[in-house]
């Protein structure tokens, strides 16, 4: 005779064997793995977008007649996956023979330390950068006919021809870019991270209020 | 989360979360991910019980939520976007349980949609229909037509299977 499903389910459980309950071990250990997976791989890529940009930019100033000025961005910015790639080694240091809680305890003190050794360095690599991007417009200004008539006719003290004024307000921009290269490079790290950061950062206290309990 | 906690809250309702984790995996490793996961879910969201519902009624309704989202994300994960189907690897047959024709049964209820299922699963376990409803968040009236229409589709699938 066929069974009816509801015959079938009533049977099937009423062995109270058949409901084995899994052990509750090692409840965070495939998590740990996969958020810190996930900031690696972001890591990565982040590295790769940089290299791309870099070569992109090179031939992006080479057109606008600046290749200096791109040169010397592409070597800052290799610079600064260098020491990325140079800081993700460091990586390897974290002890994963740790329970999960451990870990990820480690790796986050490992993410902090790398973003302020990383703030250290960005706080020079903003200003430059945008010193240099300004050549182009320079280059633009000096080598078109109109501008560099009215520059030349305009009264004002000039150095390099261009307005002396132009460069103090450049300079001050850079000079604030230092000063606040810290909490740019913070909102520029946080416009990529945040999220993974947070999502860390709950795991981790909510691991501790678990130990806790 | 308390060994106190899992004894008295989650131990007494363990089935529930083992017959829904079941349905919504295929292999016994995805199982005890998604069993831990619910587990987990139970203990953060145990301050937002506040007895409008049964306690049992609760962990149905995190189990199902918990599993629908594991499942949502393996799916994006794996970029698979059927909704009605699940991938070749999943319709091999399971052995999760002693008894082969629960096995059929769990495999026949894991080709049905995500609801479907967790409506199936709660019409199993005697829910009455506006229970079903109110832990599904549909409508009761329509419980009764989509449970017959289920059995129809389970009864099509285990034909001949089944003696």
């Amino acid at each position: 005779m066929e069974k009816s499903i509801e015959t079938i389910w009533n049977k099937g459980f009423l062995d109270s064997d058949t409901l084995v309950v899994p052990k509750l071990n090692n409840l965070y250990n495939k998590k740990s793995k996969t958020i810190t997976d996930k900031l690696k791989r972001m890591m990565k890529i982040n590295i790769y977008v940089i290299i791309i940009f870099a070569i992109l930019n090179l031939g992006l100033y080479a057109a606008l007649g600046t290749p200096y000025a791109g040169a010397f961005i592409f070597f800052l910015l290799m610079g600064v996956c260098w020491k990325s790639m140079r800081q993700a080694k460091t990586m390897k240091n974290i002890d994963t023979s740790l329970s999960s809680y451990e870990y990820l305890k480690s790796f986050d003190s490992w993410l902090k330390i790398a973003i302020s050794n990383s703030t250290k360095v960005m706080r020079f690599f903003y200003p430059l950068v945008f010193l240099a991007a300004l050549m182009p417009i320079v280059h633009a200004m000096k080598s078109g006919e109109v501008t560099n008539a009215a520059i030349l006719n305009s009264g004002f003290h000039l150095i390099y021809g261009i307005p002396t004024f132009a460069w103090i307000i450049a300079i001050v921009i850079a000079v604030l870019m230092f000063v606040f290269g810290g909490k740019i490079y913070n909102w520029d790290v946080n416009l990529v991270y945040k999220r993974v950061f947070i999502k860390l950062e709950n795991m981790i206290a909510e691991m501790k209020e678990l130990r806790n309990e | 989360m308390s060994n106190d906690f899992y004894r008295l809250s989650i131990l007494p309702n363990v089935a529930i979360v083992i017959k829904i984790c079941r349905a919504y995996t295929n292999s016994q490793e995805d199982f005890e991910d998604y069993y831990q996961e619910v587990c987990l879910q139970i203990w953060r969201s145990k301050d937002n019980f506040h007895e409008q519902c049964e306690w049992s009624t609760w962990v149905y309704k995190i189990s199902l939520n918990v599993c629908l989202t594991l499942l949502k994300k393996k799916k994006k994960n794996h970029q698979y976007f059927a909704s009605d189907s699940l991938p070749e690897e999943s319709m091999e047959e399971s052995h999760a349980f002693a008894d082969k024709s629960l096995n059929q049964l769990y495999d026949a209820i894991r080709q049905l949609s995500e609801i479907d299922r967790g409506v199936i699963l709660l019409y199993l376990e005697e829910k009455s229909y506006q229970e079903i409803a109110d832990i599904i968040g549909t409508n009761a009236n329509n419980i009764g037509v989509r449970i017959k229409r289920i059995k129809e589709r389970l009864k099509k699938i285990l034909d001949g299977k089944i003696n």
